[in-house]
This record gives C-alpha cells, structure tokens and sequence, in this order.
C-alpha cells in the first residue's frame, strides 16, 4: 500500500543513524525470535531421541507416553530420565536435550531440601527455581511470550479502534464528533482498575478475555490525537482533491489522510507496548491477570517481594524488565526522532 | 485460616454462614414472666471442681497486650448487620455464657453458671448462676438478663436473621425460675453431651438497653460499650486507628478454679496493621507481642532472624488436638462426569498431596484421611487417606470407560476430555495447586486452576456451580453430617451439601443419628456415616495442621504447659475457656530492651511441645 518514498527512506536512515535505538531494535527483534521458538530452547521436551534406530522429535505435536522408550509409563516421558536411563545403558540410543531442560510449569523438587532453589548450572537452573522449584529463566521466557503477545494483540485492537473513531471524529465533524467526545468523556472516566478487579474475581480471565477488557478501555487514548491530526489533514488540497473525484468517505479517511498522520501514530506504538506489558505485570502482581499457573512476570514479581531471602527470583525478574522496557523505550525514542518534522524544514527569513 | 472451635466459640461459628440464611421469620416477643416456670422436684444438680486447672496461680498482673487487626471494625455491636466481622472474634469473647467448656478435658466447667441440671425431657436444662457474678458496671447478672438475651436475638430490631433463624430452629425458650436460676430449652431432644452446648446461652445487660429494646438499635448501639461479663471491658476506641480492652480491677471469678491465675494484662492494644509484611516488621520492633508463624516460611526462613537467634524472641511449636477443619476438594456430584464414583475415586488417586506435603511445605502438615478428624471417640481413625496411586487411577478411570489418552497426554472419551475446573481463593495455593496439575497430568487428567476472590470462590459454590472446589470448613465439637451430606440440602443453592450428595441410605443413617440420644449408639452411627462418605469419595481431603506456631517476645511466660488441648495461640488473651494463660514479667521486659540497646544475647529458645499431640 504505502511503497517507500524518498522521505520514509531519509527518516529510515536516520533512525538506523541513532545507535543505541537501532540496537535496541536488533536486539528486541532476536528477543522476540528467540521467544516464539523457545520451545527448541527451553523445553522438558526432547529435541530429538533416537531410540531402537528410529528417530523422534518430540519437541512439537502430542507428547511421546513413556513406553514409547521402553519405560514402564502412559504419561509424557522425562526426557531427562531417559537421558540418564540410555547413558546406563550403554547403548546405541540417544536424546538430545534443549539447553535448559526444564518447562514453565514442571517443579524440580528433592527430598529434604525445600524450594526455592539457588541458580545452579549443575542442575541447568541458570537463575535458580521459584517458591514451587519451576525454573526461573523458563518463566521468564515464556512470560515475555506471552506478555509480548498480550501486548501486540491490545495494540492492534486498541489502534484499529482507537484510530477509526478518532478518524472518522476528525473528519465528519459536527454533531457526530461532539458526541462522540462526550461519550468519550464519560467512559474514560469509569475507574478502569476497578472494573478489571471485579471481572477478573467474578470470572477467571483468560488470556482473551483480559485483552477484550483492556482493549474495552485503552482505545480511548488515540482517538484524540487521531482526532486532532484528522482535522487537520481534512482542511488541505489533497482531500478536497479526492473528495471532487467522488472518492468514498472510507477511501479518503484510510486511503489518504491515514499515511499522512501515520507518523503520529508510529511514535507512539514502542510506548503502548511497555504499556500493555506494564499493565499485563502489574495486573498478574495484584493477582488479577493471567490464571495460574501461566507464567508471568508479575507473578514471579510478586513471588520475589514476597521472599526477598531468595534474591534471585526478584533480581531476575527486575532485571528482565528494566532491559526489555528501556529498549523498548530506546526504539521509541528513536522512532520519535526519525519521525521529527524539525529535521526537514528549513527556516527562511 | 480457619478457627478451630470450642463450646464458647461455637455461635460465633454458626454465624460464619449466616449471611446466606434467607429473612422470613416474625420475631416472638413476649413478656418474660409469662415464661416463669418452676424446677422439676427431682432436679439432680451437677458441677465440676476436680478437673485439673491449666493455669499458672504464680502469674503476676500488669502490662500491655499489643494485637493487630488488619481493618477497623464496622461497629462494636454483637447483633445486627456488620457485626459479623473479624473483630467479632474480639468482641465475643468479652461476654460469658453459661458454661465452659475445660479445653483439656473437654468436660463442662462453671463459667456464670455454678450448677447445671438436665430435665428428664431431654431437652431442658436448668443452671445455677453464680450469686456473685456482676457486670463490669457493678450490676448483677440475673436471670433476667438470659430472658432478655432471647427476646433480644428473636427481634426484628437487631436485623440479624442468622439469629432469628437459629433461635427458630435451635432453641425454643428462655425463661426465669427465680432471679438465680435459668431454663433454657432445645426445639429438639439431643444427647446430654450434645445438649449443652445448644443449651449455653450467653447474657445480656438488659439495664444497658433501659430494660427495652429500643427501636433504633442498629443505629444507637454502632459505637455505644455495654457492660460486659468477662474479665475485660471496652476502654477505649479511636475509630480508624485503634482499640483498647482494660483489665476489671475486681472480677467474680478472679479466685474462680479454672479461672485463677488468667487473664493476667492489664491492657489489650488492637493496633490497625493493614499490611502482613508492616505487622511482621512491627514485631521485630516489639510494636507487636506476638506473631503467628505457622507457615513454614515463616517458622524456617524468616523465623531465623537476629531476634530469634538472640533470644529476645521465642518460638513456640504446639500440638494441639481437636477438630481438624474440613479442607479439601469437594467434587460436585452433579457435574455429568463427577456423578460417576468411578471417575471421583480415581481423581481421589491422582491428586498427589503427599507431594505437596512433603516437597512444599517441609512434611509438617498432615495428610487428611476424611472430613471428619480429631473428634475424639467420635473420627473413625480406621479411615486412611488415599494415595497418589496410577495404577489405581487407571483402573477406575478405565472402570468409567476412559481409557484412551489424547495427543496431550489427557484421557478422551467420545471426543470430551478428562478435565474439571478447580475453584478457590487464596493465592497461597497457586504453587500447591500447579503441582497437582502436572502430577494429575500424569494420571491423565487435566485440572484446570480458577483463582478467584474468597468470597467470590465461596458463593460458586454455594451456588452449587463449581465443578471441584477447594474450601475449609469450621468446624464444631461434634460432627455434624446433615448440613454437609443429607439429600434435603442436595440440589439447592445456598447450603452446605456443596457435593450434592444424594445417597438414600446415607440420609437414613445421618436421620438415624439425629434422633439418637445413647452416645455408644450415635458413636457407632457416626462411624458408620464417615465410612459411607468416605466410600463415596464426594471429598478429596488435603492437608490439616494439628499445631499453632507462634513467636512472642521473651517477656512473655506461660505456663508449664503453654497451652491446652483445644487451643489455638499461645498468647490468646480473651476466650472465657481457654485465654489468658500468659503473663507478663516486667523485670525481664526492661532486662531485654536493655540487651538490644547494649547488644547483649541470650541463648536462642525453641520450643516444641507435644503434651497434647494425637498420635506421638
């Protein structure tokens, strides 16, 4: 739709000019990567078992039941067990086992010791278990998951909602956009906190159901930016232009205004997204997000306050959330200035 | 947590539920002379002098109790609505009733009665009152002020239908025989040792309320103190920040057995600590006397700081043995799948709770057999849990035709998945929890985890739409099986049978046992009852604690054996039965703060006290 016209590739260029954002954009994007296939990572699961001459990778698909190998049980295999079983064995059998071999739901518990557990590279727990003996870098990793995720998703719906309404206020005008403001008005003033407080303790909110109530709240903030830029952009030739043409409302507002104020909209997505994990967290800390037990960060948060004797499990965490934001915000910060209109005009007296 | 109970405690527990009682019941008021009766000929009178006392007749008075409460009470009314709150717990406490209950012995002690009878009707008893008992404002106690305490709980004023409906259901009467002497009568017939504890009514100061009740009470009596039996009264209420009780100079049962040597502060501090973590932090700094530290990561990890390992603060382990609260996970009968005992005897297999014990919590807590432990003679201890068993699961799960296993590892049967909803409240249980999850994985059942708000967790299943629930019971002295597993309350919102258990030959044992009044007898029955539910598997117990650990400062003494039977915290200041055994011991209180200041140790005291444990 929008091919990349010499001033797009002027505000490329200088964004990749701004180290530190550029960076943080190579950096996050591997994160990203990396956590989407984490399964090839961190994983109870098997990358690959050659057993009796056949091969298995279990790593995606229906689990692999214990006498599949030779053991004596229906349920999933330990892999980590059969690891250990083939080494006494002697055999020509084999399983390769992802760097950290532990999910984000299993618990490494040991008889007369009591979790949380030390980071140990003995026992691959690189930041060491929670208060349950899960593993830590398994959580975090799966968390960032599904925290990114839950972020995407909230952006997209909240834009795509957020910027239609803004949009169409900025464009129609009139009564349309007085009323609109006013309802506007009204809904972002119901206490949002609230409203997902007792939700999530009537209801167990799921995954959907949490970014449908964010989503309920959070399209509100770009409708007024929207709303402005669209007025704006109305007033100018080119839209005159398309109207004479007879070019349908939608056309105009999405085919025409749109890319022109989509800078606006550029520099504030790295924001929404440290927003949607920051309310994700906070939300999973209070103890109204995700249900247990799906990792999160908040969760672990909150575990880590909780038993600051184990300093891991809140080092880690912070840790994970002060690189992850600052990058993010990094990125932002250099989208805002690549977008800078300042950097184009000329002033002549 | 949940209360332990007691004689004296047991009112307060009925109102645990009394929210959920439906209104629609005109109060009886009549005139109390109309009731005046006089005593059977034959009336044999009975006391109790001999048990052994539990407290220590050296203690020495004075001093300053500091509690914490974690929110200000709603009002300092005993009836009517908000009262049922947690510092009801508090305010109970300071009005007597009729007998006591000898938290050792479990045999009824004087309390503001000296005497007590039982009618031949087998539902009326009659009691002596102390001739010297008296309000905190110097007026006696008469029998008056019993008759009033039934008009009071019968009337619309107090706008407390949890009191309407008992006093409808529970008691039928009353009345006055001279001002020394009180009958109380049941609605029905009850064993002798059942029907004390129905028959324990506790007094109200009728001169207080102008000897009527006034229309306006819910409004009048927010903030008004009443005068009251026990050995505190109200002294003093700043709202929002605090709230102290102070010793009565004088107290009719000061040189009491059973009652000397207790009760021993002069002054009860309830300091509002609205977080765990400030009021833990508040105790370091003996802003605080006491902290409970039953959860092992108190007890072990944070239990091992400077002031414990100095000495300035003791821990105390006590064993204790009475009615372990009913925790558990409770299987609705009317889920499709749940209604077969196949499927629930193999659930039963496939929660894996010795694990939980034994890797999470550190093997202190105990793994429940049914819901009906430390009953004394009346728990059939011959039940045992059940394990964590595959092999068992997979027969009974392949008994219910489930036997395929899906691509995740959970069981499928024509295209349904073996998998139930657990509902509960209380974020403590997340970790518990997830490891039965993947333990119950490998039984090939899938739990799913709902966490909700506590009261939100129980009104699912009080609305009976739960499919398993995790919940605790309060509990009383004696089992009580029809509230919980009689088909009458099966099937219908807002009662107790939240396994809608329908088993008629349950329901004829459970009726059988109500109208039994020769205890071997109802002993037997109860047996019989507790096997027949646990055979039907409506319940997956966890875990019981059959122990208080508590750490208090070091100025704190207790007796020899710093506690009772029936306890439940070793600095338990107010119950009428089993409180107020400690005391303080000034000298010590000012050699220990000048230790912290000079840096000075004492050796480290731990205490572990198995005086009273079931089975050592």
């Amino acid at each position: 739709m929008f091919s990349l016209d010499p001033i797009t590739k002027k505000k490329f260029a200088r964004f990749r000019s701004i180290r530190r954002g550029w960076w943080s954009l190579i950096c996050f994007t591997l994160l990203l990567i990396l956590s989407f296939g984490a399964e090839l990572l961190i994983s109870n699961r098997a990358l690959f078992v050659k057993y009796e001459g056949k091969f298995y990778f279990p790593t995606y698909g229906s689990i692999y039941p214990g006498k599949t190998f030779g053991l004596d049980y229906d349920y999933e295999t330990n892999y980590r067990d059969l690891k250990k079983v083939f080494l006494d064995q002697s055999s020509n059998n084999f399983v390769l086992l992802p760097i950290v071999p532990w999910s984000a739901y299993e618990s490494d518990l040991k008889d007369g010791q009591y979790p949380p557990f030390a980071p140990s590279i003995d026992q691959r727990h690189f930041l060491g278990t929670d208060t349950t003996g899960r593993d830590i870098l398994a959580r975090l990793v799966y968390g960032f998951r599904t925290a990114i995720s839950f972020s995407m998703l909230l952006l997209i719906a909240t834009y795509s909602i957020g910027v239609s309404v803004g949009c169409a206020m900025g464009y129609f005008g009139g009564k349309f956009d007085i009323i609109l403001q006013r309802i506007i008005e009204i809904w972002s003033n119901v206490p949002f906190l609230y409203v997902i407080m007792i939700v999530s303790s009537i209801i167990v909110p799921r995954f959907g159901i949490l970014v449908a109530i964010m989503v309920f709240f959070d399209w509100i903030g770009m409708t007024w930016y929207m709303r402005t830029s669209t007025y704006k952009e109305k007033a100018r030739e080119y839209t005159s232009a398309a109207k004479a043409l007879g070019a349908s409302h939608f056309r105009i507002i999405f085919n025409h205004i749109l890319p022109n104020v989509l800078s606006v909209l550029v520099t504030f997505i790295p924001f929404s997204v440290t927003g949607g994990i920051v309310s994700l967290t906070s939300l999973d800390y209070l103890g109204f997000g995700l249900p247990p037990p799906t990792p999160s960060w908040g969760e672990l948060l909150a575990q880590g306050t909780a038993n600051l004797q184990a300093l891991w499990i809140v080092t880690s965490v912070t840790v994970a959330m002060i690189v992850v934001l600052t990058m993010v915000t990094f990125i932002g910060e250099a989208i805002r200035e690549a977008f800078d209109p300042k950097q184009y005009s000329t002033f002549e007296s | 947590m949940t209360h332990k109970s007691n004689l004296s405690l047991r009112v307060r527990l009925f109102r645990g539920s009394k929210r959920f009682l439906a209104v629609g019941l005109l109060a009886v008021s009549m005139p109390s002379n109309l009731f005046s009766q006089t005593l059977p000929a034959n009336v044999k009178w009975l006391s109790n002098d001999s048990d052994p006392e539990y407290a220590d007749l050296n203690a020495k008075r004075g001093g300053t109790l500091n509690k914490e409460i974690d929110s200000f009470p709603a009002t300092l009314r005993s009836l009517g609505p908000d009262s049922n709150g947690a510092f009801a717990n508090y305010l109970n406490p300071l009005s007597l009733s009729l007998v006591g209950v000898h938290p050792n012995t479990l045999n009824i002690i004087p309390q503001l009665a000296t005497h007590w009878a039982y009618d031949a009707d087998g539902r009326t008893m009659y009691f002596k009152l102390n001739p010297k008992a008296e309000w905190s404002d110097g007026k006696p106690i008469t029998a008056d002020d019993f008759v009033f305490t039934m008009e009071f709980h019968k009337s619309k004023v107090a706008m407390d239908p949890f009191y309407q409906d008992f006093w409808k259901n529970e008691l039928e009467l009353v009345f006055k025989i001279d001002p020394q002497t009180v009958g109380v009568r049941a609605v029905t017939k009850k064993p002798q040792s059942d029907l004390y504890m129905k028959c324990n009514v506790s007094p109200t100061p009728k001169h207080a309320f102008g000897g009527k009740l006034p229309d306006e009470y819910v409004q009048a009596f927010n903030w008004k103190i009443l005068p009251t039996s026990a050995a505190y009264e109200i002294s003093e209420v700043k709202k929002g920040k605090y709230v102290t009780f102070k010793r009565r100079k004088s107290w009719f049962l000061d040189d009491a057995r059973y009652y000397r040597g207790r009760f021993n502060v002069e002054k009860i501090q309830f300091d509002i600590v609205r977080d765990k973590n400030v009021a833990w932090e508040m105790f370091k700094k003996a802003q605080l006397s006491n902290f409970f530290v039953t959860p092992p990561t108190y007890w072990h990890d944070k239990g091992n700081e400077d002031i414990f390992k100095n000495g300035y603060v003791h821990k105390l382990w006590f064993y204790t043995d009475s009615p372990e609260s009913a925790v558990g996970f409770w299987l609705n009968t009317e889920h499709p799948l749940l209604a077969d005992l196949n499927i629930r005897l193999g659930l039963a297999h496939s929660f894996n709770i010795p694990e939980v014990i034994n890797k999470l919590i550190r093997g202190e807590y105990e793994h429940l057999a049914q819901a009906f432990v430390g009953y004394g003679k009346y728990t059939d201890t011959s039940i045992k849990p059940r394990k964590f068993d595959l092999k068992l699961a997979d027969e009974y799960f392949t008994k219910a035709g489930w036997t395929q296993r899906g691509g995740d590892g959970i069981r499928v049967k024509d295209g349904k998945r073996l998998s139930f909803n657990i509902s509960y409240g209380g974020e403590i249980m997340n970790g518990r929890l997830a490891l039965l999850k993947e333990e119950a994985k490998k039984a090939g059942v899938e739990l799913n985890l709902q966490l909700m708000d506590g009261v939100a967790a129980f009104k699912l299943m009080r609305e009976k739409k739960h499919e398993i629930a995790y919940s605790a019971w309060t509990t009383n002295l004696r089992p009580n099986f029809h509230q919980g597993y009689h088909s009458e309350n099966a099937g219908k919102p807002q009662t107790n049978n939240v396994s809608n258990t329908k088993d008629p030959e349950l329901d004829k044992l459970i009726d059988k046992e109500r109208t039994t009044f020769d205890e071997p007898e109802r002993i037997k029955l109860s047996k019989e009852i507790q096997r027949r539910i646990h055979d039907g598997a409506y319940l997956i117990p966890s875990f019981g604690t059959p122990f208080y650990r508590d750490a208090y400062w070091r100025w704190f003494k207790l007796p020899k054996v710093p506690g009772v039977k029936l306890g439940d915290s070793s600095l338990e200041a107010l119950d009428p039965s089993q409180g107020g055994l400690f005391w303080i011991d000034e000298d010590v209180r000012k050699e220990t703060l000048e230790a912290i200041k000079s840096g000075k140790k004492f050796p480290e005291v731990v205490i572990i006290d198995k005086t009273f444990k079931a089975n050592k």
